[in-house]
């Protein structure tokens, strides 16, 4: 059996049919996963707003077939779990490590977990707004108009703080290797 | 509108570095993930189970409510006639001019079921009693 449609997917996860779910974290569970990671930091705290996504998906399923666009309300789904998590974390942010704080340097191989520990650290150290933008862009694959109808603003507004962003990570970087290299 | 082309040779090489750095989830998250919604999915059908029993029950809760009374019901038969009714009304209107002829008819009506309905065995105040072959106030 093939994929199905988006409306027979829809229909299939009003009706509560386990397959649609199945398929559904097949299309989405990734993409879910890596914002959540990005807006997070922590995997254990994506994978807990992928779950309640899910979970909210069953609970809310009877107005499932009058949804325009599944992504968009995936993805603002995990955007409030998002928030639930980190007002819930954020009791306990004396306990953990500032984010300004972490002592990650850019290094130039792809793939190092120093790498990968500077660029989140970095991601941190960006404006909500933007961060979010670039978590919907790069990890969760949605276009700018995608990303407008998820946080309510218009395309253009979305792709400004994408750009806004990429500089200031940009100029994060450069500062970095500056301070390396003195 | 596309925003890639935009998009100047540095911060393209930002926007790889982030996608370079993609992370995965852990393998058991998809269990996990379909384990929680298949729990969900039970706790509704469950609740709405017992939504459908109690909604049966309050059904035939109403149902018994308002058959008993038709089931006990008495049946009122007039164990006198129509001709009879009429004459007693004009006796009493006879012996109590004040009351109208509706009123009469009234009486007489319940003279008549005295004998066989609960209700009229204990009137409340004044009624018109047969008397030998008159009526009498009680």
């Amino acid at each position: 059996m093939g994929e199905p449609s988006a409306e027979q997917l829809l229909a299939a996860l009003a009706a509560g049919q386990e397959w649609a779910y199945a398929a559904l974290y097949r299309q989405f569970g990734q993409r879910l996963f890596r914002t959540a990671y990005a807006l997070l930091g922590r995997a254990d705290l994506a994978e807990d707003a992928v779950q309640e996504v899910f979970v909210a998906l069953v609970r809310s399923r009877r107005v499932l077939p009058r949804v325009e666009s599944l992504s968009g309300y995936l993805f603002v789904s995990l955007r409030r779990a998002v928030a639930r998590i980190a007002k819930r974390q954020a009791r306990y942010a004396s306990e953990q490590s500032t984010l300004q704080s972490r002592q990650v340097r850019w290094v130039e191989q792809s793939m190092a977990p120093e790498r990968r520990a500077w660029l989140q650290a970095a991601m941190e150290r960006l404006p909500d707004a933007q961060r979010e933008v670039i978590a919907l862009k790069i990890d969760g694959e949605l276009s700018f108009q995608e990303i407008a109808g998820v946080l309510d603003i218009s395309a253009n507004t979305a792709a400004s703080r994408y750009r806004y962003g990429l500089e200031k990570l940009r100029a994060l970087a450069a500062q970095d290797r500056t301070e390396t290299d003195r | 509108m596309n925003h890639h082309e935009q998009l100047p040779a540095e911060l393209l090489e930002v926007e790889q570095a982030l996608r370079d750095e993609h992370v995965a989830p852990g393998a058991q998250l998809e269990s996990q993930v379909l384990g929680a919604v298949r729990q969900a999915l039970d706790a509704q059908r469950r609740a709405g189970r017992w939504r459908f029993a109690a909604c049966a029950a309050a059904v035939l809760l109403v149902g018994l409510h308002w058959s008993w009374p038709l089931a006990t019901i008495e049946i009122w038969e007039p164990t006198v006639s129509g001709d009879d009714i009429e004459r007693t009304a004009l006796a009493i209107q006879e012996i109590a001019p004040e009351l109208t002829e509706a009123d009469a008819l009234r009486q007489a009506r319940l003279m008549a079921a005295g004998g066989s309905s609960g209700w009229s065995r204990r009137p409340i105040g004044r009624v018109l009693l047969p008397v030998g072959n008159r009526f009498e106030w009680e």
